[in-house]
C-alpha cells in the first residue's frame, strides 16, 4: 500500500480528521445540552412542586387568580411560560398567559388572572381551566410542557 | 489483522455489553411501582428494550466486519454506514420513548378523576445534532474509503513517469 503524498494527501487527511473530529463533537454536545436541558427541567419544576401553584377565587371581581413562583435551579437560563384558559363546554371564555426569563439560580414568579364570567348561562359544573407551564431552553432546542385540564 | 481482531472484539464487546445488558439489569433492578407507572403514561418499555438489545447485536456485529474487513472494502463502508445508521436511529427511538415516528416530540398522558395532567418533551433539536453528527460520520466513512481505494490503486501514471 502506498501512503498518501503530496497535496491531496495531505487534504484528505485533513478532511477526515476534520469529519471524525465534528462527528464526535457533535455527539458530545448532543449528550451534554440534553442532560443541561433535563437537569434544568427538573430542578426548576421541582422548585414549582415545592412553593406549590396558589389558586384564588375572587368572586366579587370575576377573577381566577394562578400563581406559581419557580427558582431556575438548573445550570443554563430558561425562558419559562405559564397560561391558564378557563371554558365551559367546549369553548374558550378567557385565557391569560405570561413568560419569563430566568438565569441560573434566580427566581421569579407568573401570576395570571382569567376572568369569570358573572351572566347566569356560565355554571361552574361544565366549566374547564387549563393550567400549562413550560420551559424552553437553548434558544428553543429543548423544550418542556406540562398541562393539566381540571373540569368542574 | 490480529489486532484489529482485538479491537473489534472489544468493541463488539462494549456494544453488547451496554446496549444488550446492561438496561435489561437496570430495568430489572427498577422498583415495580416505577414499570407499572412508566407504563400507564404509555411508555412501552420491552419495546425500548427489545430495540436496544437488536441495535446493540447489529452494532456489535457491524463493527466486527467493520474492523476485519480492509478499508477500501465495500464491506467497511457498509458496515461504516449500517452503524452509523443504526446508532441514529436508536438514538431516536431512545429519545422518542420508542416512538420514532414522533421524531423527538413526546407527548405523555395521564388521568385522574377529572383532571388530565399532560407532559409534552421536545428533543428535535437535539435530534437534529446528533442527524448532523452522522452525516459528518457518514461523510468519514466515504472519505476514508476513496482515499483508501485510491492509495490501493497506487499513485496515478503520469506521477509515476515524472518520477523516472
Amino acid at each position: 500500500m502506498v501512503p498518501p503524498k503530496g497535496f491531496r494527501g495531505v487534504r484528505s487527511v485533513k478532511l477526515r480528521t476534520c469529519l471524525r473530529v465534528g462527528s464526535t463533537a457533535t455527539a458530545i454536545l448532543a449528550g451534554v445540552l440534553l442532560l443541561l436541558s433535563l437537569h434544568a427541567f427538573v430542578a426548576t419544576f421541582m422548585s414549582i412542586a415545592e412553593e406549590g401553584v396558589k389558586v384564588d377565587s375572587f368572586d366579587e371581581e370575576g377573577l381566577f387568580v394562578v400563581r406559581l413562583s419557580l427558582e431556575n435551579g438548573g445550570l443554563i437560563p430558561i425562558d419559562a411560560y405559564a397560561s391558564a384558559t378557563l371554558g365551559s363546554d367546549g369553548e374558550v371564555i378567557s385565557q391569560d398567559y405570561r413568560s419569563l426569563r430566568l438565569s441560573p439560580g434566580e427566581s421569579g414568579e407568573i401570576s395570571l388572572s382569567v376572568e369569570i364570567p358573572g351572566n347566569a348561562q356560565f355554571s361552574r359544573a361544565n366549566a374547564w381551566l387549563e393550567l400549562a407551564i413550560g420551559f424552553e431552553m437553548l434558544g428553543r432546542l429543548t423544550c418542556f410542557e406540562v398541562r393539566s385540564l381540571m373540569r368542574g | 489483522m490480529r489486532e484489529n481482531l482485538w479491537s473489534g472484539i472489544l468493541t463488539a464487546a462494549f456494544y453488547i455489553l451496554a446496549l444488550a445488558v446492561l438496561p435489561w439489569v437496570v430495568v430489572f433492578k427498577l422498583s415495580p411501582g416505577i414499570v407499572a407507572y412508566v407504563s400507564h403514561v404509555g411508555i412501552d418499555l420491552g419495546e425500548i428494550l427489545c430495540m436496544t438489545t437488536i441495535s446493540g447485536v447489529l452494532l456489535a456485529v457491524l463493527s466486527l466486519i467493520y474492523r476485519l474487513h480492509p478499508r477500501g472494502s465495500l464491506a467497511s463502508l457498509g458496515a461504516g454506514i449500517g452503524s452509523t445508521l443504526v446508532s441514529l436511529y436508536l438514538e431516536i427511538f431512545v429519545l422518542s420513548f420508542g416512538k420514532p415516528s414522533a421524531l423527538g416530540r413526546v407527548t405523555l398522558r395521564q388521568s385522574m378523576e377529572g383532571t388530565e395532567a399532560t407532559l409534552l418533551m421536545d428533543f428535535r433539536g437535539i435530534i437534529l445534532i446528533l442527524a448532523i453528527g452522522a452525516i459528518l460520520s457518514a461523510g468519514y466513512h466515504v472519505i476514508t474509503f476513496w482515499t483508501s481505494r485510491k492509495e490501493m490503486r497506487g499513485p496515478p501514471k503520469s506521477q509515476l513517469e515524472a518520477g523516472t
